[in-house]
């Protein structure tokens, strides 16, 4: 199951975008995308991994290109692009389990993830990582809302 | 000197892991299998994402975490425990403030059974060796990071390691500053005057590990575990504007990214 890496922020996943198709007419190679951004892989891989994981760009054997759904999000207003990153979260993790339940506490997404085989969050840091990404992408798109005690899904 | 070190020993293995697992108290598995050997006279790297667990590895390579399964040999015998042959240079740059650099770097050899004055000595002959001669005396306070780092490197060679662990060595650094202590570091470290043997580092800057490695490394997966390991057989100094260079970055970043139905 495809995970929304830990260190991958929205913000990051715009400037790739713009990068992408306005500096590299939506295709290069992973080492010029890293010349042109002047980052390191600890910078540059988690939101590769994670916009590849949405289905926005193609990463394969060192070359990425813009897919058609990073073209029409790079094309999109506000709300289009919520809209366009909620429906991409509903198939990755750690989404597709919160959205199973519905309404959770942090505590209760780890278990549930870990029963479910997904152990990016099973270390000292994953509950932190896991709050970081609910907030960042799940709320950012609305798909999830904060309650007293953890998130729901908004129907 | 680097040649002659290089053609003494060839090819023997220094330090090596072999079938490492490894496993956090809470289960989470981190290392499937790991083999990796570091030979006389070689600088490896070790690459790959962000949270594979690079410095965890470097840790159990040094003694200092111990295995769920597998062992770490030093020159052919198991390590079981940090040793001073094998030394560890951190990301953060690790100088105490209230010690003159001289001081700083004696501090490797406060276990050993050497007078002060053979200590001192001893410590200028490592400042010298990393270019701080004359600036025994300065502070930390007084020095910029990269100097920081070489004390820190100085005092590494002065416990006579045989075997450098680098966790991200230039990570602090301003990108002028790392540039120049990478053009001088991979002499420094086989200058052939030191018992070190082998080096083995990992980085997350992958055009550093292009300037410095012979081998490089790359773990990937969940559990991690070495899906690569490739030769880099560009002639030095390299340069990181050459077409070759960019053609090895390219090479790496293919390691990085397989194919989709192979992730």
């Amino acid at each position: 199951m495809d995970v929304i890496d830990p260190n991958a922020r929205i913000a990051d996943l715009i400037g790739l975008l713009y990068v992408l198709s306005n500096v590299f007419d939506g295709k290069t190679d992973l080492y010029r995308l890293e010349k042109e951004m002047e980052v390191d892989i600890d910078d540059l891989m988690p939101i590769v991994y994670t916009a590849s994981n949405l289905g926005l760009v193609n990463a394969e054997s060192g070359d990425i290109s813009i897919a058609e759904k990073g073209i029409e999000y790079i094309k999109s207003g506000m709300f289009q692009r919520k809209n366009i990153i909620k429906n991409s979260l509903t198939k990755i993790e750690p989404f597709n389990t919160a959205i199973s339940m519905n309404s959770f506490s942090i505590d209760d997404l780890l278990d549930e993830l870990k029963e479910n085989g997904v152990q990016t969050f099973n270390n000292p840091d994953g509950s932190h990582d896991l709050e970081i990404i609910l907030i960042e992408w799940g709320m950012y798109s609305k798909l999830l809302k904060k309650t007293d005690d953890g998130f729901e899904v908004i129907s | 000197m680097e040649a002659k070190l290089k053609n003494e020993s060839v090819n023997r293995v220094i330090l090596e892991a072999e079938h490492i697992d490894f496993s956090y108290d809470n289960g989470y598995k981190v290392f499937e299998n790991i083999n990796l050997e570091a030979d006389t006279g070689k600088f490896i790297a070790i690459i790959g994402p962000s949270g594979i667990g690079k410095s965890t590895l470097l840790r159990i390579l040094g003694g200092f975490l111990k295995p769920d399964s597998g062992k770490i040999k030093l020159m052919g015998k198991q390590l079981y425990e940090p040793t001073p042959e094998v030394a560890l240079i951190h990301q953060s740059i690790v100088t105490f403030p209230w010690m003159t650099a001289e001081e700083n770097v004696m501090l490797s050899m406060k276990t050993k059974d050497m007078s002060h004055d053979e200590m001192a000595e001893k410590a200028k002959v490592s400042l010298s060796r990393v270019g701080l001669e004359g600036f025994e005396d300065l502070y930390p306070k007084e020095m910029s990071g990269g100097m920081r780092q070489r004390v820190a490197i100085a005092r590494a060679f002065a416990a006579d390691p045989h075997v450098f662990l680098m966790d991200e060595p230039f990570a602090h650094l301003d990108e002028l500053t790392a540039e120049g202590l990478r053009q001088d570091i991979y002499n420094i470290l086989f200058s052939g005057e030191t018992p070190l043997k082998s080096v083995i580092m990992v980085s997350h800057n992958l055009t550093e590990v292009l300037e410095l490695a012979d081998e490089i490394y790359i773990l990937n997966n969940m559990p991690a575990s070495i899906i690569g390991r490739v030769a880099v057989t560009m002639q030095r100094p390299r340069n990181p504007r050459s077409d070759e260079f960019n053609s090895n970055l390219d090479m790496l970043y293919g390691y990085l990214t397989p194919p989709r139905n192979k992730r």
